[in-house]
């Protein structure tokens, strides 16, 4: 196995690239940005692909990830949007309820670009990528309590300023 | 309260619903339900621009830039370079051969002669010979060498270089011969050189190699072959080549040697000549077909 072998490579880009877009992505809130960072990260891999054993890639991609956002300067502020599933029983939902999904919706999603970077990370990626806490901890080279802490954070926050946004 | 991490634990499955509504009460629980549930239903905007073939043409771009250096193409130039010049080299190599009882005489670009004797061979390159008079021979053949630059034979016994002049070699079997009827040859035998002069010869049969006095005047492409203290072996190699002939002997002492010279143009003659002074004699069994027998004399 020879990540200099293009089908290699290809295994592994579809393999980790839409995990390693989605923490970029949870990272900027912006897709272009997540988007040009995730195909920089991939053409650096590919530079160095001599050198990185198959083993310890998928760590080394993050790290290659987030040295990529060092350089980039500060992002704007973060401003997180999600597709929504449509549920599509439509007589259980008056109008009013759909408003009201609607608003709580879009206020969780603000509430979530105001997360601290770090715990916006790693509670989307256990969320929406239904990661377990130990994958995370590998990914991102840390330990599994501090992913535990931020998971529990991330929760407080969010219901906290959900209900101060609803008064 | 900082180090608690029962919303962790309720998010991974650890403890249930029912344990973390005794934690926190209804109405907390309802809301981190409510959060958790939305969120299911959430996925991340799909991709536009981030194809695997958008990063491939990327990627071979980024490879080609650094495999194809300067040196690749150096190599590649030189490379096709030596073919050509190894074609050109091949092209201009030439070969001269006689077939069994066939004379030839080549004239060389430089004005220098070869008679070359039957069953003989000589080889060399047009291209370089301008630069470096170099040939390769084997068999019998009489050089006559203008003047210039140095002129070299090798055969597989021995080497001669010469200015200008004109000589004979005999490189047949294991013996090789030179005579010298012209002017000056260096002949090297067994990393041994010898400087032979006109009317001298040298071969490479005596213990103590040395040249000798070649009384013989040896006229290119006479009507005799010529001989001096040479093996009798050798001697009849080149009776076969000359009259398209085959001799075969039983037994022949190998202390034999023959001086003298024989026709070329009339076998019987050649064939008493030769053996008679052995008391040998040359019985025809069949067409061109000799066996060598002792003559018993009374």
């Amino acid at each position: 196995m020879n990540l200099c072998n293009h089908k290699t490579f290809e295994t592994v880009y579809k393999k980790y690239s839409d995990g390693l877009y989605n923490y970029l992505y949870y990272t900027f809130g912006n897709q272009i940005e997540a988007e040009d960072v995730t195909q920089n990260v991939f053409l650096k891999l590919w530079e160095r692909c001599k050198t990185v054993s198959l083993e310890n890639i998928k760590s080394y991609l993050y790290t290659l990830g987030r040295n990529e956002c060092l350089n980039i300067k500060k992002h704007e502020k973060v401003k997180i949007v999600f597709q929504k599933q449509k549920i599509s029983d439509v007589n259980i939902e008056s109008p009013e309820f759909n408003l009201e999904k609607n608003e709580f919706e879009q206020k969780l999603e603000l509430v979530i670009s105001n997360l601290k970077d770090g715990e916006r990370q790693v509670f989307l990626m256990n969320r929406i990528d239904k990661k377990k806490y130990r994958e995370i901890a590998e990914e991102l080279n840390l330990s599994v309590k501090t992913i535990e802490k931020r998971m529990h954070n991330a929760l407080v926050y969010l219901r906290t300023n959900v209900k101060e946004f609803n008064r | 309260m900082k180090d608690q991490k029962y919303l962790a634990d309720w998010m991974e499955g650890k403890i249930t619903d029912e344990e973390l509504e005794k934690i926190v009460g209804k109405e907390a629980f309802l809301s981190y339900s409510k959060i958790i549930k939305t969120l299911d239903n959430w996925s991340v905007p799909k991709r536009k621009n981030t194809t695997w073939e958008q990063l491939l043409s990327k990627m071979v771009f980024v490879k080609k830039e650094k495999k194809v250096s300067l040196y690749s193409w150096v190599g590649i130039a030189a490379s096709i370079l030596i073919v050509f010049g190894l074609g050109i080299y091949q092209i201009n190599n030439v070969k001269f051969t006689t077939e069994i009882a066939a004379f030839k005489t080549i004239d060389l670009q430089d004005g220098s002669k070869i008679y070359l004797e039957p069953n003989s061979s000589i080889q060399y390159n047009k291209l370089t010979y301008r630069f470096f008079r170099k040939l390769k021979a084997e068999g019998a053949m009489v050089f006559k060498v203008s003047k210039g630059s140095p002129f070299n034979v090798e055969t597989k016994n021995g080497t001669i270089a010469v200015l200008g002049t004109t000589f004979k070699v005999l490189d047949r079997l294991n013996f090789f011969k030179v005579a010298c009827f012209e002017g000056k040859v260096k002949v090297g035998i067994k990393k041994n050189e010898f400087i032979i002069t006109a009317s001298q010869e040298v071969d490479n049969l005596q213990n103590e190699i040395k040249p000798v006095k070649y009384k013989w005047n040896e006229e290119i492409q006479t009507k005799y072959a010529t001989y001096q203290h040479t093996p009798l072996e050798v001697v009849i190699a080149d009776l076969e080549a000359i009259y398209d002939i085959e001799i075969s002997f039983s037994e022949l002492n190998k202390k034999m040697y023959f001086s003298g010279r024989y026709s070329k143009e009339n076998l019987e003659e050649a064939l008493l000549t030769v053996f008679t002074p052995f008391h040998l004699k040359a019985e025809k069994i069949q067409k061109n077909k000799y066996q060598i027998e002792f003559v018993n004399e009374y």
